[in-house]
């Protein structure tokens, strides 16, 4: 029997916001990715489920976190928030559309 | 139109004050008259102003020390609030110039003005002598049982 068993091992880095996601916040948030960037991780999940308020400087760090990962064929998965303002500024700006998105029902 | 209630506030021009427009934001719209979907409408009126003071925060006084005034006027017959900031920052907005993003595309800076004019009804910029005046408008929605 000739087999070949390849296993791929790929390190996702799933990062939870449960507090506001604003330009007071934002810079915390863009340090540790940075650091996840930095040993390599390209794989990563932004779970809002939890966010209560999301501003453009937030959503900054995840256009920055998706350009950056997608240049190295990676993926951000965003977790759909519970809070319908914040799911609203996610689907003005058409973010529900260009991120993978996770928990959101069809309609 | 009648005038519900007004109020003026002045402040640094620092972030770590934002809150405070926050909690004077839910004051006001709590004297409103009956309004429907009052926490999403607070909401976006709270974001719109925010993103709007951190815009008069970094670019007109790009972090320098600077004022910033900001009046609420909500009134009914329609019920409204209506918001006009005062900055006295030399750096002047072209709105012209301003473009909507390519949202199929994200960009990294930008969608803060965007987000303003599609959370708010009226959004106008005016250069004074004195600086920068911006005017924000929200109709707000009335609860049909109030009609």
């Amino acid at each position: 029997m000739d087999i070949t068993i390849t296993e791929h091992i790929q390190r996702t880095v799933t990062i939870v916001v449960k507090d506001r996601l604003d330009v007071m916040t934002a810079p915390e948030l863009k340090a540790q990715i940075e650091k996840y960037l930095e040993e390599g991780v390209i794989h990563f999940i932004v779970d809002l489920s939890e966010t209560p308020f999301m501003d453009s400087a937030g959503m900054a760090v995840l256009v920055t976190l998706l350009r950056r990962c997608r240049m190295k064929n990676g993926s951000v998965k965003l977790v759909w928030p519970q809070a319908q303002a914040v799911q609203r500024t996610l689907m003005l700006t058409r973010f529900d559309r260009v991120f993978e998105v996770v928990g959101k029902s069809a309609n | 139109m009648k005038h519900i209630v007004s109020r003026t506030i002045v402040f640094p021009a620092q972030l770590d004050r934002l809150a405070e427009l926050e909690a004077i934001v839910a004051e006001i719209l709590a004297q409103a008259p009956d309004l429907a979907n009052a926490e999403i409408v607070q909401y976006n009126v709270v974001l719109a102003l925010h993103e709007l003071c951190v815009n008069i925060m970094k670019h007109a006084y790009a972090g320098q020390n600077g004022e910033l005034t900001v009046n609420f006027s909500l009134t009914c017959d329609p019920t409204r609030l209506e918001i006009n900031t005062f900055d006295n920052s030399d750096r002047i907005f072209n709105m012209a110039e301003w473009r909507e993003p390519d949202l199929n595309d994200p960009p990294i800076h930008g969608l803060g003005m965007y987000l303003i004019k599609q959370l708010m009804d009226v959004v106008e910029y005016q250069r004074t002598p004195e600086g920068n005046r911006w005017r924000l408008v929200k109709v707000l929605p009335v609860s049909k049982s109030f009609m």
